[in-house]
């Protein structure tokens, strides 16, 4: 037998990406360890962090318009203006953060996600409130995180508590969802961004870890095989990872937990499935810097720990501390939690995450490019 | 173009920024259709030089030619023309017997049916029938080796790097693969093998010798033997290298 001339080395193949492809694949489901984790780990995730969110919440921002006009005392001409009052006692809690704008500007604000909720106190609020000792307070609240309105009312009805004044009214105007969300509801894409960020980066430094542990890697070498095809190789076996995982993960939160997805499914699958993969480029980038498996994990954990508290999961972003937010905007997972929030709570689309979409998609290519130009076929040490 | 298989020039290997002079300048020349053992003390240097040979160690200076191609510059298009064993087994623990083999069959491009009856014949030569659907990981040592032996050939390469091939292979079956490689040498293949098994390497066509990261001596084991006036190589390897372990 002679070796065919014709079998000369080829720059990019497709048949080599795919052969690899496949044998991670099969590595996949020899290993039970790693299935257990595929299955098990997404609805422990779940269960954990879907008991454990609750709790008070600090400076959520609001915006108030106080149209206000007050009453004058004809007689005395001192003027009894309540809204003002009820604005300096807002002002003075720190459960809100207060800024002044118009009402309508306030409700593109809510709209947008940027602030929880729009206030309006109405021209004749004093006024009524003092002839028929009734008034009304319209909020337009944004209504997906059921703390952040909690605060925003507790703080509203202790303003009256500190004036004693009884009859006034809410006009409670929700902007998403639809009736009153659960726990779960609002917990769930933030679980989803995490599960994903954490369980796709721990697979994929392990499962590219191994081809040094088990000195393949050297072999891989001598082969025609090139770093590109590699982690392209890779990448799509884990991808398939990857969709598996969001699929368990959107199936459980919608017949498991009850969830309610207002947007899209087809787009909240395709942008988990994003997320996923920015994140497979991430982990061979990491694995690159990786001796062995302790120090693949290591890695894995130094990126999802943080993440969790930077990118708003536990605590919202827009309370944090100016220098703090900046941190997060640098966060992965705090793009992949406004995502999967926009899809699943408030019903957006494409228009209104294309932001989001833009920057995910941006963090792939470049992880991508890193991984690249830290791979090599060959070794120096 | 160089007339050798294998040529280097004051090839050298420093690891650490020159803490480790793994490679201290090595003169090397292997002829075509020869069989060519590295023996020397553990950490003499062996496989730091196969891994430079092979085009995945980069080495610190010093220049390569293989097969006419300038390493590393050119390794990629080295990589059909070479079948490598590495010291380690260097199998995919997960995947079975012939898994292994066809994976890797595929890698260099191979054909359905070129895999199968290459894959075949190597699964028979070294005696893995029995084995062809175990998963790697339940293999005993020697058996992983062999795998890891019908993995370099299953492209049918022309030159041939075997580090410790045969370590962990029972006598019976080491005398085997050792007609085996002389075979292929006999078909005009190259193969280069380190061993720490005197006997074995005895039946190489030549010799070289290492200790700290040179290459000492060189030649047939005939010539070899004679020189130094010894029975055989244990007796010359004792003599020239056996005090570089305790020195150390
Ligand atoms: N990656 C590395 N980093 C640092 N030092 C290394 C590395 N690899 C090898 N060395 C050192 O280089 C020297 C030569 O090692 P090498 O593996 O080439 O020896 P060897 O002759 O193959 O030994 P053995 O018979 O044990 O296989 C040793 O001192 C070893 O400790
Ligand atoms: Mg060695």
């Amino acid at each position: 037998m002679r070796i065919s001339m014709s079998r000369r080395y080829k720059r990019f193949s497709a048949s080599r990406v795919f052969a690899l492809s496949t044998r991670v694949l099969k590595q996949f489901t020899r290993d039970r360890r790693t299935l257990g984790m595929i299955i098990i780990f997404p609805i422990m995730f779940m269960l954990v962090f879907g008991v454990v969110l609750s709790g008070e919440v600090k400076h959520v921002p609001i915006r108030i318009e106080v149209a206000d006009t007050g009453v004058t005392n004809p007689f005395t001409n001192e003027t009894v203006n309540i809204g003002e009052d009820i604005l300096d006692s807002l002002v003075a809690n720190d459960r809100v953060e207060v800024e002044l704008a118009s009402y309508s500007e306030s409700i593109d604000m809510v709209e947008a996600a940027e602030i929880e909720a729009a206030v309006l106190i109405p021209e004749n609020f004093t006024q009524d409130l003092t002839s028929t000792g009734n008034a009304t307070i319209k909020v337009y609240y944004d209504g997906t995180k059921p703390q952040l309105k909690a605060s925003v009312f507790t703080a509203l009805t202790e303003a009256f508590k500190d004036l004693s004044k009884g009859g006034i009214d809410f006009e409670e105007i929700q902007a998403f969802g639809v009736g009153e969300l659960s726990g779960f509801d609002v917990g769930i894409p933030a679980v989803m961004g995490y599960i994903l960020t954490f369980l796709i980066l721990l697979l994929s430094v392990l499962t590219a870890i191994r081809e040094d542990v088990n000195h393949t890697k050297t072999r891989l070498y001598t082969t025609p095989i090139t770093p590109v095809e590699r982690i392209l190789g890779y990448v799509i076996a884990l991808s398939l990872f990857a969709m598996v995982e969001t699929t368990i993960v959107i199936a459980i939160a919608i017949y498991v937990f009850g969830a309610t997805v207002h947007g899209n499914i087809y787009l909240l699958f395709g942008a988990g499935l994003l997320y996923g993969i920015s994140h497979i480029f991430l982990a061979f980038l990491l694995s690159n810097f990786a001796k062995n498996e302790l120090q693949s994990v290591q890695m894995a954990i130094l990126i999802a720990i943080p993440s969790l508290a930077l990118s708003g999961m536990l605590i919202p972003i827009f309370t944090f501390p100016e220098y703090l937010k900046w941190v997060a905007a640098f966060v992965p997972l705090t793009y992949g939690i406004r995502t999967f929030e926009g899809i699943m709570l408030r019903g957006w689309g494409l228009a209104e995450l294309w932001f989001e979409f833009t920057v995910i998609s941006v963090l792939t290519v470049v992880f991508f490019v890193l991984a690249l130009l830290s791979s090599s076929d060959i070794s120096s040490d | 173009m160089s007339e050798y298989v294998i040529e280097t020039k004051e090839l050298v290997k420093h690891y650490n920024k020159g803490a480790v002079k793994a490679v201290n300048g090595i003169d090397l020349r292997v002829r075509k259709g020869e069989i060519y053992a590295f023996i020397g003390a553990n950490g003499s240097g062996k496989s730091t030089t196969i891994d430079m040979i092979s085009g995945t160690l980069r080495p610190t200076s010093g220049e390569i030619y293989v097969l006419g191609l300038k390493l590393p510059k050119d390794r990629r298009r080295l990589s059909n023309r070479i079948g490598i064993a590495p010291q380690e087994y260097a199998v995919y623990l997960d995947l079975t017997v012939w898994e292994n083999i066809s994976f890797f069959g595929r890698l260099y491009g191979l054909s359905r049916k070129e895999i199968r009856e290459q894959g075949e014949k190597l699964i028979s030569i070294l005696k893995l029938e029995e084995k062809r659907d175990v998963v790697a990981e339940f293999l005993s040592g020697g058996m992983k080796r062999r795998l890891s032996i019908a993995i370099a050939l299953i492209h049918q390469p022309e030159l041939i790097l075997f580090d410790e091939a045969t370590v962990g292979v029972d006598p019976i079956l080491r005398a085997y693969f050792w007609d085996f490689f002389k075979s292929l040498r006999d078909d005009g293949k190259t193969i280069l093998v380190t061993s720490h098994v005197m006997d074995e390497a005895e039946k190489a066509d030549r010799i070289g010798l290492m200790r700290h990261g040179k290459l000492i001596e060189e030649g047939s084991p005939s010539e070899l033997l004679s020189k130094y006036n010894v029975r055989n190589v244990e007796e010359l390897f004792l003599l020239l290298s056996g005090d570089e372990n305790i020195n150390e």
